[in-house]
Formats: C-alpha cells, structure tokens, sequence
C-alpha cells in the first residue's frame, strides 16, 4: 500500500522531467554508457567528460519514463565538477533509501516514495546504471 | 436468467473484484495479463486439499480414486470446451509456454536440419517465438517473420508468400495480447495445410472470449493456458492430432509417463500421459475445470456478445482522448487495447492509474519484435473481460485525463 502518487509525482520529480537538465549530446565526451530497463525496453545514454577522475560535463539522452528522466536530470546536475566516484555515492544512498534508509542527497531524495514502489526503482536507477557502464568502459 | 444479465450478482462472484486499492475501487484492466478467479474456482482447489488431497493415477485407495476423477474430468471438459477430437489429444502442461517448448522440442527438433524455416507473426509473445529460436540455433533452421500491417493486422497475403518448401512450421497468436487483434487463423491454417507446413496456433487470449473449435480449425496444435481463462496459474494444454503425439518422443521423462522402466531400456505410456511426467499441478488443474463449467454454463457467445460491446465502448471512448494512439487498431479485434499517450510514458500512466485503483499493464508484453515495427519502447495496455462495466471505462477515461494533466 502506498501514498497517494503526488509524492511519487512531487512537484521536484514532474519539474526535472517536464524541463530535463543537461538532456542531449555531449560532443566531447571522453566517455559514453548506455543502460536498458527490459522491463519496458527504456534506454538512456550517458555521456560523460572526465579529467583527473572529475567529471567536468555531464549530458544524457533517450526517452525514457518520468522517473527516469527526473533522475537522469538531477544525475546529470550532480555529476558536474564532482568527482566520477559520485555516481557509485548516489547508486548506494538511492539503494538505501529504497530500502528504508536515509534519504539521498538533494532533489534524489524526492525518489523516497519509491520504497513502496519496487518494480519502479529500477526507473530511478537507470540512468546511475548508465553512468556507471560509460565509467566502466573504456575512454569513448 | 443467463448471469450476465446481472452483472453485479456476476461480479460478487469474485471476492477480488470487491477489492479496494489506494482508497478506491478496483477497477481491473489487465485481464490478458491474468484474469481474476470466481469463488467456485477457488472452492474447487480449496475442496480438492481439504477433502481429496491424494496423488493421481498412482494410488487405488479411496482418496487417489477421487483425485484422479477430479483431475481427469477437467481433461474430458477441456476437450469438450475447445471441440477437441478426443481426451487423448489434450496434454496438460504448466502453461502455454511449456506447451509450445514441448511442440519445439519434441515434435520439430528431432527432424528440423539446417536451412528449415519456422515461420511466426510479427505480432507474437516471445513465448512462441523463443522456443523456436531455440531450437533453430542447435539445428542451424531459422525462424522468419510473417508481416503486419501498421493497423497491426497479420499481412495474410504477405504471409502465405513465406510458405515454401523449407518451412516446417507456422505459428501464429489467434488473439494478440499486445495489440488485441483476431487473426485469420483459419485462413492460415487453410494454406500451411494446403502446402504440408504444419500448424501452431496460441490461443492464450482466445479462449477466454469466444468459443474455438479446435478441430474445426484443423490445426495440427493448439495451445492455451488456464489462468487467463479464470482459472489457477500453473495450468495448461497442448491440444494436438492423435497421430503426431503418438509419433513424438517424450519431452521431460520421469514417473508417470512410462509403461515399463529398466535399465535396459523404457517403454513410453500413451499420450497425453506420455507428455506428463511427474505430480502434476492437481488442484490447478481440477480449478480448470471448475472454470469450465462456470463459463459454460454462462455460455462462451454470450461472453463474446457482451465482450463485443465493451470492446466498442472502449474503443469509442479511447478515440475521443486528446494526444492518445491506438497501437494496433484492427478491424478484427478483441477488448484488449494497447496505446500511448503524448507526453506521457507508459510506465507513469499505469502508477499514476494504479493510485486511481485502475490496473493497467505498461511495458512491452512480451512482444518485443511487435513493439519495435510499432517504434515504441512501451505501450500502456487495457484488457477487458466481461466482468468488466461500461461504468469503469468511463472511470479509467477520467484518471486517464488526468494522469496526462499531472504529466503534462
């Protein structure tokens, strides 16, 4: 049983995805991932530019769910100037929170609602799976 | 009186239906997901532990007698139900997707060689387009796409092109689950037939909407599952010729399923038992054919002329929502609807449906390949049954309209 969906659906999640941040093509990436959710076949891309284990920018694209976008925008937000170790930081908080931890930092912790909501947290996760695979190979 | 024509004595017939979710009544939608079960079907399984618990066909004492009365009724009732030749030609298995993997395994690997062809829609649930794929990569045969059309109706004409000497076998979905079309499974049938080609026909979201007639059809297999059909999950059937079973090899072996074992050698039982090894899902099976009767008893026309008419109110009022597209939108079709919306995605429109106590299904339906000639990753899916109201439609309208607002 869970709350009513506006706290699924805040105000902070429907902003990022009505006007995503950083959405599109990062023409210098050094590095690019992509992450699929087999559940409903979403893809998002990320493309990442790093120097010194920094990421200097951040951009992701593909379509994908509301929750999905939302996160992929605040990842994208977070990941700028913060070094590449953010993204297994965020992975781990949002893994927590879904399981009744402390919230995750900033706008993620609008993702709070998603413990009565298994099957969705794979949504939130997406774009940090994204992330983390364009880190996790080699310099694009 | 025939029980649809009170629909809300019908419906109290499923104590799921009176469900309340998130603060408001359920309004279920994803019945080609799985369908809810009637109480009698859930006395039938209830009853079958609490008073006849044995194991089948084993043991000669009282309660083994009973149970395997119980279990072998269902078959003769399912038989009787889809106008199957005899009893000995329906097998049961778990579900569809074991009944396609036996027809697979047992009946096309043994003889398949390399360049064979298993031809299958594009419009399939990977359930019947797996197994195959399977079964061609070990033999080096490939399995070909039959055409649609983008109304998502089966290109017959495109289809009976691919029919060539090469192809051993055509199956095809008598009702999309992802798009709610009808097929002319007829039709096709008529022409593999007419070639030698041999024929599997899913039935998963045909029976439990208008009455089959398996042997008019003249398909070499048919294949459904039970939980769809009202009934427990873990229950199905292949539904095959006589001869083609009696010429197959078993798929899985153990107890059961043999005549005489040693380690010389094994003689195989007749079918269907020959294709069933093992203890089987008893009271799933005897809670078919509780779902049987009940819907026989109903009558299979009156569903369909009741489902007809929910399916042309639905249909009316999904045309008249601003910014949604019909995926599939044939003329031959069932109350099953799969759409997108602009600007909202699948997945948040059955979330922010669900809190409206409406149960959709998003996602891609098992049916990848159908998603992708259709471009879209997900669609939202609405599946009616004839427990269903022309009162929820306008219910699921509303939360629609307003799911898109919040989404927008």
């Amino acid at each position: 049983m869970s709350a009513h969906p506006s706290t699924l659906y805040s105000e902070t999640v429907l902003a990022h995805n009505r006007t995503p941040r950083h959405c599109g093509c990062l023409a210098d990436a050094t590095h690019r991932g992509a992450a699929e959710n087999a559940l409903c076949g979403d893809q998002l891309d990320f493309a990442l530019r790093v120097r010194n284990d920094r990421v200097e920018a951040a951009m992701f694209d593909g379509e994908a769910c509301a929750i999905a976008t939302a996160s992929a925008s605040m990842l994208a937000d977070a990941l700028h100037g913060a070094p590449i170790a953010t993204v297994a930081a965020i992975a781990a908080e949002l893994h927590t929170m879904f399981a009744g931890g402390a919230p995750a930092r900033g706008d993620f912790a609008a993702f709070a609602e998603l413990r009565h909501h298994p099957a969705r947290q794979r949504c939130a996760l997406l774009p940090l799976h994204a992330a983390s695979q364009a880190l996790a190979g080699a310099a694009a | 009186m025939n029980r649809l024509d009170d629909i809300p004595a019908l419906r109290a017939e499923f104590p799921q239906l009176a469900r309340r979710i998130h603060g408001k009544p359920l309004v279920y939608f994803d019945n080609a997901n799985t369908a809810q079960k009637p109480q009698l079907v859930i006395d039938a399984v209830s009853d079958y532990y609490r008073l006849h618990n044995a194991n089948v066909a084993r043991a000669v004492h009282t309660l083994g007698e009973e149970a395997t009365t119980l279990y072998e009724a269902t078959r003769d009732k399912l038989a009787r139900f889809v106008g199957a030749r005899s009893r000995e030609e329906v097998v049961f298995t778990r579900g569809t997707t074991e009944a396609v993997n036996l027809v697979a395994y047992s009946f096309l690997r043994p003889t398949l060689k390399p360049g064979d062809e298993i031809l299958v829609s594009r419009m399939e649930h990977h359930a019947n387009i797996v197994p195959w794929q399977l079964v061609a990569a070990e033999t080096g045969a490939k399995v070909v796409p039959a055409p649609i059309t983008a109304s998502g109706e089966l290109d017959v004409e495109g289809t009976v092109a691919l029919m060539n000497p090469r192809t051993r076998l055509v199956g095809l979905v008598h009702v999309s689950n992802a798009l709610g079309t009808v097929n002319p499974v007829a039709e096709i049938i008529a022409a593999a037939k007419a070639r030698g080609i041999a024929t599997l026909i899913d039935g998963s979201q045909a029976v439990p909407h208008f009455r089959v007639d398996v042997a008019a059809l003249d398909c070499d297999f048919y294949v459904l599952t039970g939980h769809k059909l009202f009934a427990p999950t873990g229950t199905g059937a292949l539904i095959a010729r006589r001869a083609l079973l009696d010429a197959m090899p078993p798929f899985m072996g153990g107890g059961e399923m043999i005549r005489k074992v040693s380690f010389e050698g094994t003689t195989f039982n007749d079918p269907p038992h020959k294709f069933e090894p093992g203890t089987p899902n008893i009271a799933g099976f005897i809670g078919l054919g509780a779902a049987i009767d009940w819907l026989q008893a109903i009558g299979m026309d009156a569903i369909a002329a009741r489902e007809a008419r929910l399916r042309d109110a639905m249909r009316a009022a999904l045309a008249a929502v601003d910014g949604l597209r019909l995926v599939g939108d044939a003329r031959a079709r069932a109350a099953v609807f799969s759409f997108v919306v602009e600007g909202a995605h699948a997945h948040d429109l059955a979330t922010l449906l669900d809190h409206d106590g409406i149960a959709v299904r998003s996602g891609h339906h098992c049916a990848h390949p159908t998603m992708q000639f259709f471009g879209v990753p997900a669609t939202a899916r609405a599946s009616l049954a004839f427990y269903n109201t022309e009162d929820e439609i306008a219910v699921f309208i509303d939360a629609l309209a307003k799911a898109r607002r919040m989404l927008a």
